[in-house]
């Protein structure tokens, strides 16, 4: 029986595809959303003033766009609400190597998208303590493990998922040295979505600009698989009053 | 088990530079100055070796910027706003950012022009090109909204002889795009600038990994810290495919 942490009902999930994820498909991104999404996300952390002349021009194209929460995370903060995002990464590809019957192709890049995620929560731990914060635990994980297909339909939404997280998030770092690091990290995200994508034989972009992503619409997605939230998830969602 | 044709998925490189690990055919000719002169040469005639010169000159300046790649809390850079030859601070990043997107999509232009693929190597080549397109048009923009003068278009060349050697060339021009992105955004000033940089830099990382799955290349050759590279490594990269130094205008 599996147990999650909010009490959202999940009607009719089939093990291998419950149906929220599929509705997290990354559709193509407009360039007016583009700009409503990665510029107001901006403007909450630089002020709107920064960001007129394209906020008016996306606003005169019609956007539509719901306020972003991340206004007021500390660098800290950030870090730890990605390596929990991570420690979720990390754990899925380290079990499904084990559960789910890869063939030789899937396994190869399931092993290495595995190193790459372990040695970002290394990475992340130690920049939060850098900081001068203390590192989030390891989240309580549970996955649908079935088909080898299913397997990479779900590392694909996490991959993407991780993309527009780290993207949402980058603007709003104060350190520069800090999004350095954010962007190594998600240019290495978006290198898994790619060749995730490519295996799977699906569009390797939807479109020529990136999404971003919320927390609270990082946690929205991811959800589903956390069973006790740590306090960087928690504080993410709308409930929290953040 | 065969989702693909092996034949489509496992096409062997041949050309040393597509792999990072080694030393690019560039890095090498770096080394070397009458080779790399012989070889610039070659490729692009004696202009092509004097435009190397005169980027390399302009662009030193921007080979302190990231001392290190790995460590958390690196010393902060201290150089943001600083100038190139693409101009002063944003509009300077976002000119350098066009000047590599002109070249793209000018390379697969040139790519796609030829007959060496098909299905759906063909489809992401396009696809590719689509991208790249869209990232000049955006550029464009940014850099008018920016005020400091635009840059002009590159000229470029191209010399595809086989469907290996054309592939082994694009993986290793795809696989520059990231890094420069990378070595730019923490140079930025402006917020809209710095979103519209973060959200072209992982398209280009969507791009590569692809392009690597297809040549049995890791999707990450440098590991889980991408590597961001700066103005002049990236130019350095693209020598002798453009053929024109920057003009801002």
């Amino acid at each position: 029986v599996r147990r999650f942490a909010r009490s959202r009902p999940l009607p009719g999930e089939p093990p291998s595809a419950p149906p929220r994820l599929a509705g997290i498909e990354i559709h193509g991104t407009t360039r007016a959303d583009f700009i409503m999404r990665g510029v107001l996300a901006a403007g909450a952390a630089y002020g709107l003033g920064a960001v007129g002349p394209f906020v008016n021009r996306a606003l005169a194209q019609g956007t539509q766009y719901a306020p972003p929460d991340q206004a007021g995370k500390s660098d800290i903060e950030i870090l730890n609400f990605a390596l929990t995002l991570e420690y979720l990464e990390a754990e899925y590809y380290k079990r499904g190597l084990s559960a789910v019957n890869l063939s030789g192709e899937a396994r190869e890049l399931t092993k290495e998208i595995y190193s790459n995620e372990a040695a970002h929560i290394d990475f992340l731990i130690g920049a939060v303590k850098t900081l001068g914060g203390k590192p989030g635990r390891a989240p309580t994980v549970t996955f649908p493990f079935g088909s080898e297909s299913a397997f990479l339909e779900l590392a694909q939404t996490f991959e993407d998922t991780g993309v527009m997280a780290y993207n949402g998030a980058g603007p709003l770092l104060g350190s520069k040295a800090v999004l350095n690091n954010a962007g190594q990290i998600a240019q290495v995200e978006g290198r898994h979505a790619g060749a995730i994508r490519m295996l799977r034989g699906q569009n390797v972009t939807d479109g020529a600009l990136e999404g971003t992503l919320s927390f609270q619409e990082v946690v929205e997605r991811v959800d589903p698989f956390i069973v006790d939230s740590p306090r960087s998830f928690q504080e993410a969602k709308p409930e929290s009053g953040l | 088990v065969a989702r693909r044709p092996r034949s489509e998925r496992k096409e062997p490189i041949t050309h040393q530079s597509a792999h990072s690990s080694e030393p690019s055919a560039v890095e090498l000719l770096d080394r070397d100055p009458s080779s790399r002169k012989r070889f610039l040469t070659s490729v692009g005639g004696t202009a092509a070796a004097a435009t190397l010169a005169s980027i390399t000159a302009a662009c030193g300046q921007q080979d302190k910027v990231f001392p290190n790649t790995t460590a958390p809390g690196a010393e902060e850079n201290n150089q943001v706003g600083g100038g190139t030859v693409f101009g002063e601070g944003d509009v300077g990043i976002v000119n350098f950012a066009l000047f590599l997107e002109y070249f793209e999509a000018d390379f697969y232009d040139a790519l796609n022009k030829t007959d060496f693929f098909s299905g759906k190597v063909k489809d992401l080549l396009r696809t590719i090109e689509e991208n790249e397109r869209e990232h000049v048009e955006i550029l464009q923009e940014l850099s008018k909204q920016q005020a400091g003068g635009t840059v002009q278009k590159p000229e470029t060349k191209f010399n595809f002889t086989s469907r290996t050697q054309a592939l082994a060339i694009t993986v290793a021009v795809e696989n520059t795009g990231p890094g420069a992105y990378l070595g730019q955004a923490p140079r930025i000033q402006s917020a809209d600038v710095l979103a519209g940089a973060l959200s072209i830099h992982t398209i280009e990382a969507r791009q590569a990994a692809a392009l690597n799955m297809l040549v049995g290349r890791k999707a990450s050759p440098d590991g889980p810290m991408a590597r961001p590279f700066t103005i002049e490594e990236t130019l350095k990269r693209s020598e002798g495919m453009i053929i024109s130094t920057p003009v801002v205008v």
